[in-house]
């Protein structure tokens, strides 16, 4: 088998300032956007990467769910516990300044963890961890 | 999904965004001041740990317990999670 890692799944709540955060402030470029019922899937990625993507989803919106299981998703993205993505740069401080210019919610400033790396946190528009981790 | 949202419901979430906020706060601090945090709030001591217990299920401080556990059980997992750049 070759498989690769291809795309995964976040979802948001306004994709408007879902794209802001993704493409304006962590710069990733947008390579599909469709739009269903006025609800929009984005596909984004780091440039030169194109092998590797985040479809932005609808949070919610996946049939068969029922009215509470929406609810708790919803309240569990608010709360902070629902989603997560670990991202990677060798300059990590440079990025840390960068998305913290451009309003990001910071969760934590670069960081040594006792487990041997160093990282920092943000949250995206719709609660989801955006953890980005120094290679070294 | 949003538009069909009650003012009661968007106000809930509203309220759990300013509770992550306190939460992601807990994490990346050593001391835990439970009336700074409700300050911050605008609420009192007991109400913000009764907020806080209803949305997480457990009080601040137990919180803060149980999330330094799991992070000690990272740290003893150190070595084999270490990234190396390729």
């Amino acid at each position: 088998m070759d498989l690769t890692i291809h795309q995964t799944f976040l979802p948001h709540l306004d994709h408007e300032a879902s794209l802001d955060f993704y493409r304006d402030t962590l710069g990733f470029e947008v390579r599909n956007d469709v739009e269903y019922n006025g609800l929009h899937w984005l596909t984004v990625g780091p440039a030169g990467q194109p092998d590797t993507s985040i479809v932005l989803t609808p949070a919610a919106a996946m049939p068969g769910l029922d009215e509470e299981e929406r609810r708790t998703i919803t309240e569990m993205m608010a709360k902070g516990t629902y989603a997560a993505v670990n991202l990677a740069t060798k300059d990590l401080d440079g990025a840390f300044e960068r998305v913290q210019a451009g309003d990001a919610e910071v969760v934590q400033e670069p960081t040594e963890q006792p487990y041997g790396i160093r990282d920092c946190a943000f949250r995206d528009p719709a609660g989801n961890l955006v953890r980005i981790q120094e290679l070294r | 999904m949003c538009l069909s949202l009650t003012v009661a419901a968007r106000q809930h979430l509203r309220e759990l965004v300013l509770l992550r906020r306190v939460r992601d706060r807990i994490d990346r601090e050593e001391s835990l001041d439970v009336e700074a945090l409700a300050r911050g709030l605008g609420l009192t001591a007991g109400d913000f740990a009764r907020r806080f217990r209803l949305a997480y299920g457990q009080s601040p401080h137990g919180y803060q317990r149980a999330a330094r556990a799991v992070r000690a059980v990272r740290n003893r997992e150190a070595p084999a999670g270490t990234p190396k750049v390729a």
